[in-house]
């Protein structure tokens, strides 16, 4: 993988990307495009955790991201990929579908080793 | 009223294309209503809506204008929204659901739910409880018999969860049963059940089913 300030820059020119982040899975806070609190790498650790134990209890396969809806339309998703979290917070005026398709494809395919 | 009210909620959502169910959640009294199929205990829901609710708080205490939290699975959606301090209200959606629609249906029993109280509406109420019933076992087979079909329309709706495609043939059937041996009144609402229980065959479904229907007798 490309170093982890060259792959949230590559995430940021996606069409609908407003910023993004990249954490360690130890919440550890390796890139990010705009000033992102800290915080939201607990966020991203403790909602994934919330999220498998729900894919437990209600037998769901694999868990593909999550997203936050703001009032403001400035909507934040985290995607979980290998032992990283990708936040991308979405640009107010944007086609969501689009977006997340193409991030569901990035990662996959990054999962997928290629 | 209040039960039937959020049934009514429910359903209405349910009825959006891709919704599965929903379930009204409390925090501290558990699920107050759900119409997600039977295979969703209400120990699983109660599993479900207290992590929900605290992934929920987690989401707010970092985005203040939180509305929706959803969580997308491989072959499913889970979409929550908070209605109150205490309550949320989940629904599983197929992964491919028109999240929009199903937001604004939200917004629309959101919108009717403003200023009730949850669980007081979930619960039905003393004089509700005394006063409902005792009208129908006085009527006559006429006005009993229509104030019991919105029940039957319910409860058909609701068979297919358990029976799957073929449970309206069967409830329709059963139904002309049970009006055979003198039903047709809501007093004699169990014994329909019985009769639908018997057709399922199975008695765990038999009684999921059971525990689906209740809260409308």
């Amino acid at each position: 993988m490309a170093s982890a300030k060259d792959f949230v820059n590559r995430i940021k020119t996606l069409e609908g990307v407003a910023g993004c982040l990249l954490v360690r899975d130890d919440g550890t806070m390796l890139a990010r495009t705009h000033r992102f609190p800290d915080e939201y790498a607990t966020l991203f650790i403790l909602a994934n955790q919330y999220a498998e134990n729900i894919q437990a209890a209600a037998g769901s396969s694999y868990l593909k991201f999550l997203s936050f809806y703001r009032a403001g339309g400035n909507h934040y998703h985290v995607f979980k990929f290998q032992n990283f979290y990708l936040g991308v917070a979405q640009a107010r005026e944007c086609d969501q579908v689009k977006l997340l398709g193409q991030l569901d494809q990035i990662l996959g395919a990054i999962k997928d080793g290629d | 009223m209040g039960v039937m009210l959020m049934a009514g909620f429910l359903d209405e959502l349910q009825s959006v294309p891709g919704v599965f169910g929903a379930c009204l959640f409390h925090s501290r009294e558990g699920v107050l209503q759900t119409n997600l199929p039977a295979i969703y205990t209400t120990e699983k829901l109660n599993e479900i809506g207290k992590t929900l609710t605290r992934l929920h708080a987690a989401g707010q205490m970092n985005f203040a204008d939180l509305t929706d939290l959803s969580i997308r699975y491989d072959e499913s959606t889970l979409l929550v929204r908070r209605l109150d301090e205490d309550g949320i209200l989940f629904a599983i959606l197929d992964a491919d659901c028109n999240l929009n629609l199903v937001t604004m249906s939200l917004n629309i029993i959101q919108q009717e739910l403003k200023g009730r109280n949850l669980v007081s509406e979930h619960a039905p109420s003393a004089a509700a409880a005394a006063a409902s019933p005792a009208p129908q076992e006085t009527l006559g087979p006429g006005p009993a018999a229509a104030d019991v079909e919105p029940i039957l329309a319910k409860m058909k709706e609701m068979l297919p969860k358990i029976l799957g495609p073929m449970a309206a043939l069967i409830f329709d059937e059963a139904v002309d049963d049970w009006r055979e041996q003198g039903g047709g009144t809501r007093k004699s609402l169990p014994a329909l059940i019985q009769l639908l229980s018997d057709e399922i065959g199975d008695e765990a479904k038999a009684q999921a089913y059971r525990s689906m229907v209740d809260p409308l007798l």
